[in-house]
């Protein structure tokens, strides 16, 4: 060391005192990350639900306290179920328009679709299981379900793929899928089934895995029994890259 | 996405935005008392800009089945709010630049500028008071209790980021970052214009929750393109200054995520680069930032995290506007998620 040069502290770390116990564990269970991570569209969405649904269930307690009949208009929440059975007939419109966007997550804008990737397959349902059997039904032990939708015929991309449906409920249960895997799909992240209303409990553990050996792709969804009647909807994400491939849509009759 | 919804899109923007300017030129002539005042007021709204709040409300409106007209009033108070809000933001973040020109209070001065902000949104209540001739009173209070709710969500959140911004927080979370967008933005660029068009086009017959998920998504996507876009865009048609968040001291995601990705030396510059005023702020440090930004990929995790909001965006879509019939309006609605990280 020089004789002039001055002994100098090392920079801090911070320079605020940690107030957020969220950040504080954070920063000490894992550090940093240096690049983004792999899945950052499906973190996005997550992030993006955790944020709506918590600002909604503030929202809807105040508005119930708040609510004034002369005004007119209806108490948040209200009804709102009842209006949702017509998600299940809208896969089919706004699919292509999702993967379309999506398709330029990986290509930078452009609006090519990924090489390899398969045209709109695998849309299909609703399927129908529970309380009032008729023939049209799935059965509640796994299944093979052809799509509805079908490749074009000009391109010859991987055929459709099956979609085996092993529904576990005790009631009357409508199921619609819409799966656009890509070939090199393996496995499957479906982010858990929410209701438009927050408060109802989001029906979890809905497993999608494709069994490439036997072309086809399994999903098994478990209804408790105390789940609230309604329709349910989340989205499918490729588990390596956290991209979107489809969604799922379950309604559970009242 | 098909060319033709992007067109579709720029279309309508085009057919609704002119509508609504030719109104809003009307409001603006009102009452002229003082043309030197006249003219400042009119400044930020004759400057132009793409009017999609309005456009939001007409077609949404429309997409109900309503007469354009019927919603024409209430697309121009959005805007002209809008511009109030612009004015000020503009004092609050120290901008320069807007819509190509000089800022209002950069060319006047702050008290003017400040002044000029009050009385546009003054001006902003008269076509929600005319609303009552021509959609009757308890429809017209209805949009006016739905204007108040959209105002405070926005104040709130706009207080959110420059308290952040007053106290240099840096301890910042993502959802933090959303949850401020999702006030600050979200309610008056997308959830507000939808409810008012849904309200007259049902004539308060629809219930309006259903619409906050999709303008979260939408709105939210939009936001963290509006700041891409402050780092990347074209410097001759971006219309504000280039870099004029990170002179500013904005606290977008790409920030967050590199105050979570740096080491903690470069943690600790950040931090006092960004805790000193914006006159103190040298260029160099703004390149350093940038350059940073590039180094731990932020702006490509920035970009993941819109593609994400979007393309929830799309998926609520289908659950929030499920039973609305097929319409150039209806798809115009539908096409905006790709349309908010399409642009440039």
């Amino acid at each position: 060391m020089e004789p002039q040069e001055r002994v100098k502290k090392q920079e801090p770390g911070r320079t605020q005192p940690i107030r957020n116990w969220g950040v504080l564990f954070e920063q000490q269970a894992q550090p940093p990350p240096q690049t983004p991570p792999r899945d950052s569209v499906s973190h996005g969405v997550e992030m993006g639900y955790q944020v709506v649904e918590e600002y909604l269930r503030q929202g809807q307690n105040v508005a119930r306290g708040m609510w004034t009949p002369g005004l007119g208009g209806t108490p948040s929440g209200d009804g709102l179920q009842n209006q949702m059975g017509a998600l299940l007939r809208t896969f089919a419109d706004f699919a292509s328009l999702w993967m379309g966007l999506m398709g330029k997550v990986t290509s930078g804008g452009a609006t090519a679709r990924e090489p390899g990737a398969t045209p709109p397959v695998g849309t299909a349902g609703p399927f129908s299981a529970g309380a009032a059997p008729g023939p049209a039904e799935a059965p509640t032990a796994p299944s093979p379900v052809p799509p509805v939708a079908s490749a074009s015929p000009e391109t010859p991309a991987m055929a459709p793929p099956a979609l085996t449906l092993d529904l576990d409920s005790t009631r009357r249960t409508e199921v619609s899928v819409d799966l656009r895997p890509r070939p090199s799909d393996r496995t499957f992240r479906v982010h858990d089934l929410r209701a438009s209303e927050p408060e109802l409990p989001r029906i979890r553990g809905v497993i999608v895995e494709a069994v490439p050996e036997e072309e086809r792709v399994a999903i098994r969804i478990r209804i408790p029994d105390e789940q609230p009647p309604g329709t349910y909807s989340g989205i499918i994400l490729d588990e390596r890259t956290g991209l979107p491939r489809g969604t799922l849509c379950v309604r559970i009759a009242p | 996405m098909s060319t033709s919804n992007v067109s579709l899109v720029r279309e309508k923007l085009a057919e609704y935005g002119t509508a609504t300017q030719a109104r809003m030129r009307e409001y603006l002539r009102g009452r002229p008392r003082n043309p030197e005042f006249e003219e400042l007021v009119a400044d930020y709204p004759l400057r132009g800009g793409r009017a999609l709040r309005a456009s939001l409300c007409l077609a949404t409106a429309r997409a109900f089945g309503a007469y354009p007209t019927d919603a024409l009033n209430s697309a121009v108070a959005i805007e002209l709010l809008h511009n109030a809000f612009l004015v000020h933001d503009d004092v609050e973040d120290e901008s320069e630049e807007r819509r190509g020109r000089p800022t209002l209070h950069q060319r006047h001065g702050i008290p003017t500028a400040i002044n000029v902000g009050d009385a546009l949104a003054i001006l902003s209540l008269r076509p929600l008071i005319d609303n009552a001739g021509t959609l009757g009173v308890r429809l017209a209070l209805r949009i006016l209790e739905e204007a108040e709710r959209m105002a405070h969500e926005s104040v709130e959140g706009q207080s959110l980021e420059l308290s952040w911004r007053q106290h240099n927080v840096v301890e910042l979370r993502e959802v933090d970052y959303l949850q401020m967008v999702l006030k600050k933005t979200c309610w008056y660029t997308i959830i507000y214009p939808m409810r008012i068009g849904a309200l007259i086009g049902t004539r308060d017959g629809v219930e309006l929750d259903r619409y906050l998920r999709f303008g979260f998504f939408v709105g939210a996507a939009f936001q963290i393109q509006d700041d891409l876009l402050n780092l990347l865009g074209n410097p001759g048609r971006y219309g504000k200054e280039l870099y004029g968040d990170l002179w500013e001291g904005k606290r977008t995601l790409m920030l967050i995520h590199l105050l979570h990705a740096a080491s903690a030396g470069e943690r600790a510059r950040l931090s006092r680069v960004l805790g000193v005023p914006r006159a103190e702020r040298t260029s160099e440090d703004v390149a350093w930032i940038r350059e940073r930004m590039d180094r731990y990929g932020s702006i490509e995790y920035a970009r993941q995290i819109a593609h994400g909001l979007a393309g929830a965006a799309l998926h609520e879509f289908s659950v929030a506007c499920a039973d609305l019939p097929d319409s150039p309006d209806r798809r115009f609605l539908e096409a905006l998620p790709t349309w908010v990280i399409e642009r440039g």
